[in-house]
C-alpha cells in the first residue's frame, strides 16, 4: 500500500495543476497575463503542499482524500471568483491561506476531541450565543440580516456556531444515547421518548423558528433544525424522532407562513417566479436563465452571462458554475461533494470512540445539509436559502469555518488503536 | 499583434477544455483509490467470516462487548459456557448493572445445533440484530445482541 501522505501528495498534484490551468484560461480569455493572479495560485498550491509536509512530519494517518477534494474545491471556487469578481480574489487567496492554518490547528488539536465532550454545555452556550448575537446584533450586509461586526472584525456568526452546536449535540446525544432509545411513553399508536430527554430538540427547533422569523434566515434554520433531528435518528436509530420533527417544522412553517409577509414572498417566488421576473424573483430567474444557456457542455468561462445574477459570487456561484461549465462541471462539483460527504461518514462508522463517531456524523450530515440546501436553492428544486456553497463561495467566515470542519474530520479518521481509550 | 491574439485564443480553448478534462481526471483517481479501499474492507470482512467457521468447533465460542454505553462491565469478553445467565442480579454469569435491564434478563444455552438465546420475560427485550426476540433463537457467529444499552457480539 502507497503511504496515506504520498497518495493525498500525488491528487494535490492535479488539483494544482486544474487550479492553475482554470486561472489561466480566465487570464488568457481576457488577453492579459495577470502574473499576480498565477502567483497567488501558486501560493495555495504551495499552502496545501506544506499543509502535506506538516501532516507527515506531525505523522498523522487521516484520510488521504479530504485535504485534495477541499483543495479541488477551493481552486474550482478561485476560479470562478476570478472570472466574477477579479476585485475579491486575492482577498479569497488570503482567505484560504487562513483557512489553512485553522484546518491543521484543528486537525493537530482535535486528536484530543474527547475531551471537548467534558465542556459539552460551554459549546452549547456558546453556539447559541453565536447565533443569538447574530439575531439580537446582526447587520445587514447584502441582503442578509446575519453579520456581526466588531470593530474591523466582520464574520458571520451562524458559520462558526454549527460547528459548535455539532459538538454540543454530539457529546449530549451520546451520552443519553440509551436514554433515548430505550425511555419511552406510549400515546396511543405513537411510542414517543420522555419529554424530558427531547427538550434540546424542542430548544433548537425555537431557535430555528426564531432564525426563521426574525432573521428571515431559513436557510440557517432548516439546517440547524435538519441537523438536530437527524443526529437524534442516528443516535437513537428511532424514526418516530424524525416523523415528530418533520410535523414540528411543517407546522411551524404553516404558521409561519400566514403570519409574515415575508415569508409568503419567498415561497411565491419559489411556487412561481415568472409572476414577477424582474421584481422579487429577478435572482432565481436569472439563476435559471444561467443554468439554462449553459446546456450540457457549459458556454466556457467568461463566455457567459452569469454577473446579471446578483449575489452571484456568494450564494449563487453554484448558478456560475452552470453557466460557464455546463451540466459537466457542475455535475463534477456535486461528485466532489459525494465523495467528500461519503467520506465523511465512512469515518464516523469506522470510529470506535461513540462522541468522536457522532462528531463525524454530524459534520458530514450539516456539509451534506448546507451543500444540498443551497444548490436545491439555485435550481428551484427549493425554495432559496442564503447559505454558502462550502468551499467554493467567496466569504472569509465560510472558508475558515469549513477548513476548521474538514480538520475536525481529518482528526477523526486517523486509524486509532483501542490503546487510545 | 493579432498574431499574438490569435495564438492566445487557441491556447484558451484548450485550456477551457482541457480543465474539465483534468477535473474528471482526478475524479476518476479519487474513486478508484474509494473503490479498492471499498474491495479491501470487503475481502478482510469474507475472510473473518471464513475464519469464524472454520474454527467453529475448535474455539470456545464467546459474547464479544460491541457497545458498553455507560455500563461497567467486568470483561470486554465473556466466554460461554453450556449455560449463561444474563441479568441484573449478581447470580448472573454476566452481570448488567443497568436499571433497564431485568433481574434474569436472558439466557444462552448450547445446544445440539449451536448456541441459543433465549428471553427470560424481561421488561425492555432480548434485540438480536435490532429485532426483539419471542423465543428461542440460533446464533449466528457475528449477531448483535443488545441487552439494555449494552451490545454484544457473538463470536462462535
Amino acid at each position: 500500500m502507497i503511504n496515506r501522505r504520498q497518495l493525498e501528495r500525488n491528487l494535490l498534484m492535479v488539483a494544482g495543476i486544474i487550479m492553475l490551468n482554470g486561472i489561466l484560461a480566465v487570464n488568457l480569455a481576457h488577453g492579459v497575463l495577470n502574473y499576480q493572479t498565477l502567483g497567488a495560485v501558486t501560493f495555495i498550491f504551495a499552502g496545501f503542499m506544506a499543509a502535506n509536509i506538516v501532516l507527515c512530519k506531525v505523522g498523522h494517518t487521516g484520510d488521504p482524500l479530504f485535504l485534495p477534494l477541499a483543495s479541488l474545491l477551493v481552486g474550482i471556487g478561485l476560479i470562478i471568483i476570478l472570472r466574477l469578481k477579479p476585485e475579491l480574489f486575492m482577498l479569497q487567496v488570503m482567505w484560504v491561506g487562513v483557512g489553512l492554518v485553522a484546518f491543521l490547528i484543528s486537525a493537530i488539536l482535535a486528536k484530543r476531541l474527547e475531551q471537548i465532550a467534558y465542556f459539552k454545555y460551554i459549546c452549547g452556550f456558546i453556539g447559541v450565543g453565536l447565533l443569538l448575537s447574530a439575531i439580537l446584533f446582526g447587520v445587514d450586509i447584502g441582503g442578509n440580516k446575519n453579520w456581526i461586526i466588531m470593530g474591523p472584525v466582520r464574520f458571520q456568526p451562524s458559520e462558526f456556531a454549527k460547528i459548535f452546536i455539532v459538538l454540543f449535540l454530539a457529546a449530549y446525544l451520546s451520552e443519553r444515547r440509551e436514554l433515548l432509545t430505550l425511555a419511552t411513553k406510549h400515546y396511543g399508536p405513537f411510542v414517543l421518548p420522555h419529554p424530558r430527554f427531547i427538550a434540546p430538540l424542542i430548544a433548537v427547533w425555537s431557535l430555528g423558528m426564531l432564525m426563521f422569523v426574525l432573521q428571515r434566515d431559513m436557510g440557517a434554520a432548516l439546517l440547524y433544525f435538519g441537523l438536530a433531528i437527524i443526529m437524534t435518528y442516528m443516535v437513537s436509530g428511532r424514526s418516530s424522532y424524525v416523523i415528530i420533527g418533520m410535523i414540528a417544522f411543517l407546522v411551524g412553517s404553516v404558521i409561519c407562513y400566514h403570519l409574515y409577509s415575508h415569508i409568503q414572498l419567498r415561497v411565491d417566488i419559489w411556487l412561481n417566479p415568472w409572476s414577477d421576473p424582474s421584481g422579487g424573483a429577478y435572482q432565481i430567474v436569472q439563476s435559471l436563465f444561467a443554468l439554462g444557456s449553459g446546456g450540457i457542455m457549459g458556454s466556457g468561462l467568461t463566455y457567459g452571462f452569469p454577473t446579471m445574477i446578483p449575489e452571484v459570487h456568494t450564494d449563487f456561484i453554484f448558478a456560475a458554475i452552470g453557466e460557464e461549465m455546463g451540466l459537466i462541471g457542475a455535475g463534477a462539483v456535486i461528485l466532489l461533494y459525494i465523495l467528500m460527504i461519503y467520506r465523511a461518514f465512512r469515518t464516523s462508522l469506522l470510529s470506535l470512540m461513540p462522541f468522536s463517531m457522532m462528531v463525524a456524523a454530524g459534520l458530514a450530515v450539516s456539509m451534506a445539509l448546507q451543500t444540498f440546501l443551497i444548490i436545491a436553492g439555485v435550481i428551484k428544486f427549493f425554495p432559496l436559502t442564503g447559505i454558502t456553497l462550502p468551499f467554493i463561495s467567496y466569504g472569509g467566515s465560510s472558508i475558515v469555518s469549513n477548513f476548521i470542519l474538514l480538520g475536525m474530520l481529518f482528526s477523526i479518521s486517523e486509524v486509532r488503536g483501542y490503546d487510545a481509550k | 499583434m493579432p498574431n499574438k491574439e490569435a495564438i492566445f485564443n487557441y491556447i484558451g480553448i484548450v485550456l477551457q477544455y482541457s480543465l474539465l478534462g483534468l477535473i474528471y481526471y482526478f475524479l476518476s483517481k479519487v474513486i478508484k483509490i474509494i473503490y479498492t479501499d471499498l474491495d479491501r474492507s470487503g475481502q478482510k470482512k469474507i475472510s473473518i467470516g471464513n475464519e469464524g467457521n472454520q474454527s467453529n468447533f475448535r474455539k470456545r465460542a464467546n459474547l464479544l462487548v460491541v457497545d458498553s454505553g455507560h455500563i461497567q462491565l467486568s470483561q470486554n469478553s465473556f466466554f460461554l459456557d453450556d449455560i449463561t445467565y444474563l441479568g441484573r442480579n449478581e447470580q448472573n454469569e454476566i452481570i448488567i448493572d443497568d436499571s433497564f435491564v431485568s433481574h434474569e434478563h436472558a439466557s444462552i444455552n448450547k445446544g445440539q445445533q449451536g448456541y441459543l438465546l433465549t428471553d427470560l420475560n424481561s421488561t425492555n427485550k432480548t434485540y438480536l440484530n435490532g429485532q426483539p426476540i419471542v423465543e428461542a433463537t440460533l446464533l449466528k457467529n457475528g449477531d448483535l445482541i443488545k441487552i439494555g444499552a449494552v451490545t454484544f457480539s457473538f463470536k462462535g
